[in-house]
């Protein structure tokens, strides 16, 4: 089988994305394990975990899935209201080899539903979940080449990409005062649009060793990445007061932190005896460089107010200092434990469990921020069924997959900030290999 | 000057028995440097090339499928993403802070393509490809409630950041040797294309007496493009093989002359194209290359005000405009 990738101009580049696969995960195998497969991801989900993992994998795979997570939060006792978090998940495995070295291209991508992105800038002081609101409700891509030029030992890289806005817009025309009977829809006004929705790109590496044919022993890292939203307007008007009119400028400048991506270490290991798989692994998250996704906002007018008239106009106060969030590493330990129990010749029933416990790195709130967050731990079960034996169409076998995962919360209530709540994810996926 | 790069991937589907070679799926990235798209929408009486700039720098993502229905018949079709956004930015104050809030939702737009390509005879080839509109959309509401004795009405900075408008392409090759003659005609459906800025201040049902006003209408027209190529295939060593490529064509321009206070300005091109591509093994890895140069010749152009526009704006009565484009790009293949 030969596979053409085109390549132009010597790079290799993803669409649009960002990690809400950090928060829960991706792939419903990966998902029933506690996201434990960084040393034996066997889908396109070592695309995200461990993309040197692919060069392991012989057969051409394509995947499809479906993932749905139901938030149940609560700060002061008030319910958090954030919808749930649903995605259609594709992934893609290409192995093949290149001067007897086998190779493989992957691609993966979680697919909102309903959108690409939602986001939101902060103000200071605002409830705000950190992992739970914009986080879930974005696009992932990865694009990945792995490579494995001995029979134990692989070597892979890939990207994944953030988005942000930055630029300006303009409007001007005549704005009417609402007097009388005059309404402010009565004003003339146009606009201009000079803004660009800016990619950025971060990349992952990673190796796997094999030493023995039963275990396996992984390092990944991911790069931090971090994009800032920039957004300047300015009202450019003529203020229509019926008799004077009064020309005036406004001008405002928003700037804030979008999203931020820490840097990641995982160190796994994987042990295969026959039927069952164990692994455990250790992910670093270097969360002490988070920056403060509170919003800044400069305004500032100009009017050129007749003599003896006057315009009740707000001051142009400057923006406050933003309070340093004094966010804490974390080391996240994850287990995962697979049977594969089989039915028949041609028929195994993967069974799985499942464990996460990650301590939050958000410090007690005691100044004017309000970032929400609490340790949680997380528990996953999987089920799945792998056929094989359904040559000539499918050589390599079609494999269907569960898991059900339920995020629990400790009960934080320390300074000003009493945080609680749970979540519950179900996701499934197809998998045909050829 | 603007640069993209470009990822495209063909994937044959390795199913067996009946379905053996029948399937193939094809996936297309083309990503300017940083951007995903870029929304640039100027007042229309400032002098612009709006089709030149918007079209390049915006993220073209594309999925397709291809069906062997018989060895002289394939069918395919495929989906093309665009980003659209929209938003809101709500700006509050006190006399100690400005505040702003903004929420933005990144959508997805989708266009359809769907094509096939017939070989009648041996050494003639024909194919067909309808691809419905691209629209990338902006949309954010500004609302803005600190402006003391001012009041000012919710603002929608909207407008069409990147269009493509429907079109068909026909095309015809001859040849099955060393040499191969095409030739293929574009058309594109620009008299639909509403305008690039939408009006600022929409007006609620209950207000009749809303005063803003619509942008112009760009009445643009539909286009058709010819264009012609040749290519010459020989051999280089017993591993490799070159390909020479000449390739002509014509763009008509959609935008209508500017009569008005508008300066939306776009020219009729000639385009001439030269390419080289080498098919070679390095080691034992297949490799291709393939370089094209190609430049745009725009037909000098007079665009003449008419007497109220010409009062507005003095400068810009009588304005011809002309140049050219040059594009060049390099791709690297690898078949594994």
């Amino acid at each position: 089988m030969r596979w053409r990738l085109l390549v132009i101009a010597l790079s290799v580049t993803a669409p649009l994305g960002a990690t809400p696969v950090d928060a829960l995960g991706f792939g419903a195998r990966a998902k029933g394990l506690g996201g434990a497969v960084a040393a034996d991801a066997r889908d396109y989900s070592a695309n995200y975990y461990n993309p040197s993992s692919l060069a392991f994998i012989d057969s051409f795979q394509i995947g499809l899935g479906y993932t749905h997570t139901d938030l149940d939060l609560s700060h002061d006792g008030q319910p958090s209201k954030l919808p749930a978090a649903r995605a259609w998940v594709v992934g893609l495995v290409a192995p093949g080899t290149i001067a007897g070295v086998p190779v493989a291209f992957g691609l993966g991508a979680s697919l909102p539903v309903g959108h690409l992105s939602k986001n939101r800038t902060i103000r200071e002081g605002d409830p705000y979940w950190v992992f739970y609101e914009g986080r879930l409700q974005l696009l992932y891509t990865s694009v990945n080449i792995a490579v494995r030029p001995l029979p134990w030992w692989s070597l892979g890289l890939g990207t994944a990409t953030l988005t942000t806005t930055k630029g300006g817009f303009e409007v001007r025309g005549t704005t009417v005062v609402p007097q009388g009977d005059r309404s402010e829809y009565e004003s003339e006004l146009s606009h201009q649009v000079d803004a660009n929705l800016i990619s950025l790109r971060y990349p992952q590496y990673s190796m796997t060793f094999a030493p023995f044919s039963e275990s396996r022993i992984a390092l990944s890292y991911r790069e931090q990445a971090e994009v800032d939203t920039r957004i300047e307007a300015a009202l450019d008007t003529e203020v229509d007061g019926t008799v004077i009119q009064i020309p005036l400028r406004y001008d405002i400048l928003v700037t804030s932190v979008r999203m931020f991506i820490p840097r990641q270490l995982a160190l796994a290991g994987a042990f295969t005896p026959g039927a069952w798989t164990f692994e455990v692994d250790l992910t670093w998250y270097d969360w002490s460089r988070y920056r403060s996704p509170v919003s800044s906002t400069t305004s500032s007018y100009e009017a050129d107010l007749p003599e003896g008239v006057t315009l009740e106009l707000p001051a142009t106060p400057s923006p406050p200092a933003l309070e340093e969030p004094r966010f804490r590493d974390r080391v996240v330990p994850r287990l995962g434990i697979e049977h594969r129990l089989p039915l028949s010749p041609s028929l195994e029933l993967p069974l799985r469990l499942g464990y996460v416990y990650e301590a939050s790195p958000v410090p007690p709130q005691r100044g004017r921020t309000q970032f929400l967050d609490a340790d949680r731990h997380l528990f996953s079960l999987g089920v799945g069924t792998w056929w094989s034996g359904l040559d000539p169409i499918l050589s390599g076998g079609l494999r269907a997959d569960c898991a059900a995962q339920l995020g629990v919360l400790e009960r934080r209530n320390e300074a000003k900030v009493d945080v609680d709540g749970s979540f519950w994810g179900l996701s499934c996926d197809v998998i045909a290999e050829f | 000057m603007a640069s993209a790069t470009a990822l495209g991937v063909t994937l044959p589907v390795p199913f067996g028995g009946v379905l053996e070679r029948r399937l193939a799926l094809g996936l297309s990235v083309l990503s300017p440097r940083k951007l995903v798209t870029r929304a640039k929408l100027w007042f229309p009486e400032r002098p612009q090339f709006p089709l030149l700039t918007s079209q390049a720098e915006s993220l073209g993502l594309a999925t397709g499928l291809g069906v062997e229905l018989h060895p002289r018949l394939r069918v395919g079709a495929a989906v093309r993403w665009l980003a659209n956004l929209a938003g809101t930015v709500v700006v509050t104050g006190s006399e100690d802070e400005t505040s702003t809030v903004v929420n933005d939702e990144l959508l997805a737009s989708r266009s359809a393509v769907v094509g096939f390509a017939t070989q009648p005879i041996d050494g003639l080839h024909f194919g067909l490809v309808w691809r419905q509109a691209q629209v990338s959309e902006l949309d954010v509401v500004i609302r803005v409630s600190e402006l003391g004795a001012l009041t000012v009405p919710e603002m929608h900075l909207a407008g069409i950041a990147q269009y493509d408008p429907e079109q068909v392409d026909a095309e015809l090759s001859l040849g099955d040797g060393a040499w191969q003659l095409a030739l293929g005609t574009r058309y594109r459906r620009w008299s639909a294309f509403p305008g690039f800025l939408e009006r600022t201040v929409r007006c609620p049902a209950d207000e009749p007496r809303c005063g803003s006003a619509p942008p112009p209408d760009p009445n643009f027209s539909d286009t058709w493009a010819p264009r012609a190529a040749l290519a010459y295939g020989f051999d280089i060593t017993a591993s490799a093989t070159a390909e020479v490529r000449l390739g002509v064509g014509y763009e008509p321009s959609p935008i209508p002359e500017q009569t008005g206070t508008s300066n939306l300005w776009d020219n009729s091109r000639f385009v001439g194209t030269l390419g080289y591509g080498l098919a070679f093994e390095l080691g034992s890895v297949p490799l291709s290359l393939d370089l094209a140069l190609a430049r745009h010749w725009f037909r000098p152009r007079t665009h003449e005000k008419n007497a109220s526009a010409a009062a507005l704006q003095p400068k810009l009565a009588r304005v011809t405009t002309g140049g050219s484009i040059q594009l060049v790009a390099l791709a690297l293949g690898v078949t594994f």
